[in-house]
């Protein structure tokens, strides 16, 4: 990774388990049906001149609308950008200032909201609330100490339900959901090392217990470069057991990436087009150019001047060049295009491409391709493609680029550019007091690991424990009598041997799962997954417990005295035991724990003996 | 604005707004661009961050790092009028449609000049030649009847050079503004459109532009000559409603749509693109243009509640109060105690009974207390909005000397603020 000039770095979000960060709605994706739905249409705002070409900017939202479904619980008129801001939600501020202290961040005497300027329609307002709680952190990480720009806090964007090609639908009920973001340096050096960061940063929000859990409730992305390539940001890698891999595939593109670029230049490459070449294809057998063709579309052309034999280049896991030159296209909602590199047989498109190559001039090392739509729309596609083109004999572009299902990735939009912000006037500045600062680091997952560890869990199940979602319930019984192996085991074996075998889990109510660990000592071992099957059926722990007919040591002891042979045990001494504990367990199995059986069979067969 | 203490430290050191400093405590060092105090605790100095950010620290030590570089005036572009596009003036009383914002130091500023409206708003140029003026720059609950005056002069002078104007205005008092130009207007041969926008122009989702697109829509493309208002009918950006100038109010502390007829119906509906819907018929103004821009300053506007003290209506007469507008409750009553003061009050000036109901007509008949009202000389002020009736009164005693007249005036319809149906 060394040679490879291989720099990344990582940005964490994280929700936190609270109300929403302006106001009091719930932090949580509805379940409901919408019920209200606002349309809305977002300008280009007036900042630096030059910085933006605002003409442009304007022409790409003029006529795009963004249309926001309002829930009933998540969603109120701060969200729907009707009311200022209410004052910022005190328990995520404390939360985000212990999380910048966990990472040794400095914490400014004041911080501020600024205004992020946003206007993919994301946020109702224009602009996302963000403020910095902490900077110039650190964190140690097995590859040593690694730094951390900033912590931040801010609000959730609201989440794309549609896309059309003149609107999107975005959900309200993810905005403004209360987020921590924890920005690395570019430090991390192997992309076995981006994972070990972001699980660790991970595992240390976690330890907070004020962090919220399940699906997408952290995000992560990854900013990559290796020398000569392109920095580039990878979106919202949520799962982070693919994290190596998706990393790896970004060096592998950019590698072949650079070798393309190679093979271009000594090509002298180049791009032209589009134009329209309808006429070669209306009489066409492909069915699919033949219908798109009928329905009024129109078919338009470029010429990749010495791309042959590139296009089907693998440049990432499967996805060749020709792929990644589709993204772009696929921007204008057109399905992708169809080139000479590909085999035009299985298309029944020889003839016409045959012609169309004649018609464009095209060399034997020349591709061409085309795109089937309405003409606009075509024409634009076609324009991304040789723009894109053009570009690879120069460089790879800086982008932000997304995750596929087969853990390549695709085009999302240009890098942004400066963050342009400036500060949110209805939300007051917050001095830091004192007892803001006065914060107690929760207890780290490592340390919980050695604590755990002393209590008699094995080094497996102590670090089960600290990544489970019962962790809180474990804690809260080792207040009790109750052993913590025993209390470890139930949680974190039988309930999973339990979930395997399809038994509804999560029908146990957790009261009841907590009176029935507090008890754990006066249960039999032999009837805990028939405890847990009976809690999981809605029985309160008391009934279970009634139908398992256990018995108390009382009845153990009556039943050891009928059976118990006394010529056999003083005959043999307590070798006798061996041959007892079988017929006694017969009779009692599944009604008290085996070990409390063979102590007080020893305990009858000592008296006996001391008799 | 720094404490002294701060500005002392920054003074010692030649650093100014907008300097790259570093801030040193606690032996550590923080660098950024040194902003402006505008909220918060005057002994903090806030700096800008390389990444966009502001943060706040206590210095004990500050250093100048390098000056601000000077920015550089922009070109302005000239814009070339269409001698085919009608044109519209738009003048500021203080509401800002467009605002720049510079991300080094996160200072908005309010723009004005029609360049500036045009590269902001390009669809306005498309409309119309605009030009810009600005009149005030007040919050709104600042203006005052010398603001109104001025406006009115201003108005007064593009009276045969422009088709219709534009009036950009803060939203809390706008409708209050709206009536004084009614009145003060009479049979004015443009239209005078009066726009805000309840979400600031410096973000993206701000609703003035299409306020704002929509009055100009209405001016180039209807009949209508006289006051009104343009604002979200919704809180989408679906269509604006132009609104009657006396029978609006702000209904709404923060919604797009804060603005609803009261006793009334909009105009039309205007749409961003240029599409109109009428609701109500439109009358072409064909009278003389008389302009009376005095408002009397001595009328007070008074809500009536359970408990209310006499000292109140004592003051305005002690005070030679000329007017009162009562904000009475139900169908027009107030607090049998207040009746006496009221009656001294009336020896020399004028009081107008409205209902804090805002919706429907005072009848001063049907309660005994009303009827009391009526027999010390309380005029009962009709379906018309209380602040309506405030200016009106203020503009009648600026404007008659005889109080029978004003009295007969008060009850008569002049400029829309009165209907003598109610309708549904």
């Amino acid at each position: 990774m060394k040679d490879l000039g291989f720099k990344a770095g990582i940005e964490i979000h994280q929700r936190l388990d609270t109300h929403k960060l302006f106001c009091p709605c719930k932090s949580q994706m509805s379940v409901e049906e919408p019920t209200k739905t606002i349309e809305r249409t977002l300008r280009p705002v007036a900042g630096e001149t030059g910085e933006i070409d605002r003409a442009a900017l304007f022409e790409a939202l003029r006529g795009r609308k963004f249309r926001y479904l309002c829930y009933p619980e998540e969603t109120c008129l701060v969200e729907a950008d009707e009311e200022p801001p209410h004052d910022v939600n005190e328990k995520a501020l404390k939360t985000s200032v212990l999380i910048a202290k966990m990472f040794n961040c400095d914490i400014p005497d004041e911080i501020q909201f600024m205004r992020k300027t946003v206007i993919d329609g994301s946020n109702t307002s224009g602009f996302q609330r963000t403020a910095i709680v902490g900077l110039n952190g650190s964190l140690n990480t097995s590859l040593g100490k690694i730094g951390i720009i900033n912590v931040c806090l801010e609000e959730e964007a609201a989440q794309i339900i549609e896309k059309k090609e003149k609107e999107v639908i975005y959900g309200l009920d993810r905005l403004g959901i209360p987020l921590v973001e924890i920005g690395t340096a570019p430090d991390l050096k192997t992309p076995k090392h981006v994972k070990e960061v972001a699980e660790k940063i991970g595992m240390l929000l976690r330890s907070t217990g004020k962090v919220q859990r399940g699906i997408g409730t952290i995000r992560q992305d990854v900013n990559i470069s290796i020398s000569g390539g392109a920095r580039v940001e990878i979106k919202g890698l949520q799962d982070l057991r693919t994290m190596e891999k998706v990393i790896e595939g970004e060096i592998k593109r950019q590698q072949s990436l650079l070798s393309i670029r190679d093979i271009l230049r000594s090509r002298n490459s180049s791009a032209t087009g589009p134009i329209e070449v309808t006429s070669i294809f209306q009489n066409t057998k492909n069915k699919m150019v033949s219908s798109l063709l009928k329905n009024g579309k129109k078919a338009f052309a470029f010429k990749l001047i010495g791309f042959s034999g590139l296009l089907s280049k693998k440049i990432c896991f499967e996805k060749t060049f020709g792929k990644e030159l589709a993204d772009y296209a696929k921007l204008y909602g057109v399905g992708g295009f169809i080139h000479s590199d590909e085999d035009l047989t299985r298309y029944d498109l020889e003839k016409e491409f045959s012609e169309l190559k004649t018609s464009l001039k095209a060399k034997n090392e020349d591709i061409v391709g085309i795109v089937v739509e309405e003409p606009e729309r075509a024409k634009k596609a076609c324009l991304s493609i040789i723009e894109r083109a053009k570009k690879a004999r120069e460089y790879i572009p800086e982008e932000t680029r997304y995750v596929n299902p087969d853990l390549t990735t695709s085009y999302l939009r240009p890098l942004p550019g400066g963050a342009r912000m400036y500060p949110e006037t209805d939300v007051k500045p917050i001095a830091v007091a004192k007892d803001l600062l006065n914060v107690k680091i929760p207890e780290s997952f490592e340390e919980k690991v050695r604590r755990f560890k002393k209590l008699g869990l094995s080094e497996e199940l102590a670090n089960q424990m600290v990544k489970s979602r019962y962790l809180s319930l474990f804690e809260e019984t080792l207040k009790t009598k109750s052993d913590p192996k025993t209390v470890a085991s139930v949680l974190l074996l039988d309930i999973k041997e339990l979930k395997r075998d399809g038994i509804e889990i999560d029908n146990i109510n957790r009261e009841e799962l907590i009176k029935m660990l507090k008890n754990i000592n006066t249960i039999p071992k032999e009837s805990i997954k028939d405890l847990l099957r009976k809690l999981s059926y809605g029985k309160t722990f008391e009934d279970s417990m009634g139908s398992l007919k256990t018995i108390g040591i009382l009845e153990l002891d009556n039943i050891i005295d009928k059976l118990i042979d006394k010529n056999l045990v003083k005959r043999e001494g307590s070798q006798s035991f061996k041959k007892l504990m079988g017929p006694v367990m017969a009779k009692v199995r599944g009604k008290i724990d085996g070990e409390v059986v063979a102590k007080r069979l020893m305990k009858k067969i000592k008296d006996i003996l001391s008799e | 604005m720094y404490s002294v203490k701060i500005s002392n430290l920054l003074k010692k050191k030649k650093i100014k707004i907008g300097d790259k400093i570093r801030i040193k405590k606690d032996e550590k060092a923080y660098e950024g661009i040194l902003m402006p105090r505008v909220m918060g605790d005057k002994d903090t100095i806030i700096i800008k961050l390389d990444n966009g950010y502001n943060v706040g620290f206590k210095p004990k030590e500050v250093e100048l790092i390098s000056k601000a570089k000077k920015q550089k005036k922009e070109t302005k572009k000239i814009l070339k009028k269409d001698p085919k596009k009608p044109n519209i003036t738009i003048i500021s009383m203080g509401g800002t449609i467009a605002s720049k914002i510079d991300y080094k130091t996160g200072a908005v500023t309010p723009l004005f000049s029609a360049e500036d409206l045009i590269d902001n708003i390009p669809e306005l140029g498309e409309i119309a030649n605009v030009d810009g003026k600005v009149v005030a720059q007040k919050l709104s609950e600042n203006l005052n009847f010398q603001d109104y005056k001025k406006l009115i002069n201003e108005i007064k002078k593009e009276f045969g050079k422009t088709d219709g104007v534009i009036i950009t205005h803060g939203t809390d008092t706008l409708h209050y503004t709206a009536a004084a130009l009614s009145f003060a207007i009479e049979n004015s041969p443009v239209p005078i459109i009066l726009v805000g926008s309840q979400r600031s122009s410096d973000r993206a989702s701000s609703d003035g532009p299409m306020n704002l697109i929509c009055a100009a829509h209405f001016i180039t493309k209807t009949e209508f000559s006289g006051v009104a208002i343009s604002m979200h009918a919704t809180e989408s950006d679906d269509f604006c409603f132009i609104f009657p100038a006396c029978k609006t109010r702000k209904m709404h502390t923060s919604r797009r749509d804060a603005f609803k007829t009261v006793n009334s119906k909009p105009w039309a509906m205007v749409y961003p693109d240029g599409k109109i819907k009428f609701i109500r018929k439109i009358d072409k103004n064909k009278g003389k243009t008389k302009i009376r821009n005095k408002f009397e300053e001595k009328v007070a506007l008074i809500k009536t509640y359970p408990n209310m003290d006499t000292n109140i209506i004592n003051f305005l007469t002690k005070n030679k109060y000329k007017g009162l507008v009562l904000e009475g409750t139900g169908l027009g009553h107030a607090p049998l105690k207040i009746i006496k003061s009221l009656e001294k009050f009336l020896k020399k000036g004028i009081v107008v009974m409205t209902s804090q109901c805002l919706n429907g007509r005072v009848n001063m008949n049907v309660y005994s207390a009303g009827r009391e009202l009526q027999e010390i000389g309380v005029i009962p002020g009709e379906d018309m909005l209380p602040e309506v009736a405030y200016i009106k009164l203020s503009w009648l005693l600026g404007n008659y000397k005889n109080k029978d007249e004003i009295k007969e005036l008060l009850r008569k319809n002049l400029r829309g603020e009165i209907n003598e149906r109610s309708g549904f």
